[in-house]
């Protein structure tokens, strides 16, 4: 569904991407970790567009989409949601959601200009369903609050129900349970399940090893932009690269004699 | 927080239109009702600016410059061909629409300051073209013998008159501007101007809508351009300068940016103050930065925001209890 080919990403001296080579299977659920520095999120700019990498090729279904714009590729089937987040304060968040299905929404600026009345209707339906997917959430009691009102906890699920509005085919997750109590995170782990059971795919970004090991069906280790390993969770934990990039290159156990 | 747009904005205004229409019979003499077609042009200028700036995030010291290739392409039209100002007013929307896209397209890249920068430049140029374009614009002298509009045989040309098609004018670009912003295209404005990278991942072409708004906004400076030409029968190169376009910044800014009825404050304010002020000659403009400083000392977001704050005030006083008491 996505492919990377040796996709690298260079900041000035610094690699924030080498070489990378990364692809997610349709109807997957695949997480990316790694220690703080080691390119997870520059990942997922160059898969969304904000971010252009310096080699390398982008493909989504087999298409290359290196050189479009973010907003193609929202239209071309892909969603995000941000780690500090990027929710849009001037409005409630049932307007938030909406906005997530500008690309499926079709009345423009002269249809808004006359206030026609497709575009009205057009309207009514389209905050009818943002309604519907803050329910499927948890969140359709606070759907009519200003969005500055909610806790960051909220916000980030306001995030996934907004990038759920566009119908994607592949879903990107950065950090979605970051700053959740535990039984959020696991609210949050059932929604991605229940996603991804209508055949999205799934990309997350995840610092809970709970909820990695318990949704994800495929794990990226990556560190210093580099792969270190890739597999199933439970191999994954075993590998002994990613003990070590976790806990300390001295994880060697000698070396605490 | 953007203040919400509603049925009851629509209702508002046109209950303020009802009674605006009522003016020319209460007004004392034609002093006031010259007044309120000015405050009318100023309002159309005022908001579309806000439209720019409070909804969408961008700046533009270049609205007077628009305003100005609204009336002078109107104007040299009737004035030097012979144009009938109603020809003239679609070519007028469309030059200027066609010079903002050309403005836009590359100056809109670029944020804040920058961009500040870039419509201030502009500004400057279409200032030396309105002088220097002799042949059509008179030069430095202005250019005079604008036709007034004519209706079926009757020239429009009475205060009265004029008044009548300004406020239907206007009245309509304001219809125009309350339904954008409440649609999918308000929207999208409204997000890129808190996020732009949450906007674009979204789907928005955040380029293609800034460009939108820049020359939608824009073409309503020059709407405006043509009431005001039409209706001096006269046009000179100062009432389009970079003055004028930093004015109008400041009229949204003490309005309330990004408050639909603090546009209306702005446009009162930069009516009027001139007229209350004439008597302090050259402290005029010291008046007016005073005044600026105070106002956004104590009410940050404007005029249009402190007022909210006063009538948000009144109503809870008036209900001590909250929403949960009631039925």
């Amino acid at each position: 569904m996505i492919d990377l080919r040796g996709v690298s990403v260079q900041f000035g001296g610094l690699a924030a991407l080498s070489a990378l080579d990364f692809s997610v299977p349709r109807g997957a659920i695949k997480a990316v970790i790694g220690p703080n520095g080691a390119g997870k999120t520059t990942l997922f700019n160059v898969i969304s567009g904000v971010q252009t990498p310096t080699a390398g090729k982008v493909l989504l279904d087999g298409e290359d989409i290196t050189a479009s714009p973010a907003h193609v590729r929202v239209r071309r089937g892909l969603a995000r949601t941000f780690q500090n987040l990027q929710v849009f304060s001037g409005m409630s968040v049932l307007e938030n959601v909406v906005v997530g299905m500008h690309t499926r929404l079709r009345s423009g600026v002269v249809n808004a200009l006359l206030r026609l009345p497709s575009g009205r209707r057009e309207e009514a339906a389209a905050r009818e369903r943002a309604r519907a997917l803050l329910n499927r959430v948890g969140l359709g009691s606070k759907a009519d609050s200003a969005v500055t009102a909610l806790s960051f906890g909220d916000l980030k699920i306001v995030e996934i129900a907004r990038a759920l509005a566009s119908d994607p085919k592949v879903l990107l997750l950065d950090e979605p349970t970051a700053g959740l109590p535990a039984a959020e995170a696991g609210r949050v782990a059932e929604v991605i399940r229940s996603i991804n059971a209508e055949g999205v795919t799934v990309l997350l970004v995840e610092h809970n090893m709970r909820v990695v090991m318990a949704v994800s069906h495929d794990i990226l280790v990556l560190n210093f932009g580099r792969r270190i390993a890739e597999g199933e969770p439970a191999a994954v934990r075993a590998h002994p690269e990613v003990i070590a990039a976790y806990l300390g290159t001295d994880a060697d156990p000698a070396a605490h004699v | 927080m953007h203040a919400q747009i509603s049925a009851s904005t629509y209702r508002a205004l046109a209950v303020l239109w009802v009674l605006l229409a009522a003016l020319p019979w209460i007004a004392p003499n034609s002093y006031w009702l010259n007044m309120a077609t000015l405050m009318l042009t100023n309002l159309l200028l005022v908001a579309s600016l806000n439209l720019l700036m409070g909804y969408s995030g961008q700046i533009s010291l270049a609205h007077g410059a628009f305003f100005g290739i609204g009336a002078y392409v109107s104007g040299v039209l009737g004035a030097k061909y012979g144009i009938s100002p109603w020809l003239g007013l679609p070519a007028a929307l469309l030059a200027t629409g066609a010079v903002a896209f050309a403005v836009g397209w590359p100056t809109l890249r670029l944020r804040g300051h920058y961009l500040a920068m870039a419509t201030l430049g502009f500004n400057a140029i279409a200032s030396v073209l309105f002088v220097e374009l002799r042949d059509w614009t008179g030069g430095p002298n202005g250019l005079v013998n604008i036709p007034p509009y004519v209706l079926f045989g009757v020239k429009l040309d009475s205060d009265r008159a004029f008044f009548f098609l300004a406020l239907i004018a206007v009245g309509i670009a304001l219809l125009l501007l309350l339904n954008l912003l409440d649609s999918r295209t308000g929207r999208a404005l409204r997000a890129l101007s808190t996020t732009e990278v949450g906007a674009e991942c979204m789907g928005v072409n955040v380029h293609k809508y800034k460009l939108l708004v820049f020359v939608i906004s824009a073409m309503m400076a020059a709407l405006a351009g043509c009431l005001y030409a039409h209706h001096n029968a006269f046009v000179s190169p100062e009432s389009f300068d970079f003055m004028v376009s930093t004015m109008l910044v400041v009229m949204v800014a003490l309005g309330g940016t990004g408050n639909w009825w603090g546009a209306f404050l702005g446009a009162l304010i930069y009516t009027v103050l001139p007229e209350a002020l004439r008597s302090f000659g050259d402290l005029e403009l010291l008046v007016y930065g005073v005044s600026l400083v105070v106002v956004l000392l104590f009410f940050p977001r404007g005029l249009g925001g402190g007022l909210d704050l006063l009538i948000d005030r009144l109503r809870r006083g008036r209900t001590p209890v909250p929403a949960q008491g009631r039925p």
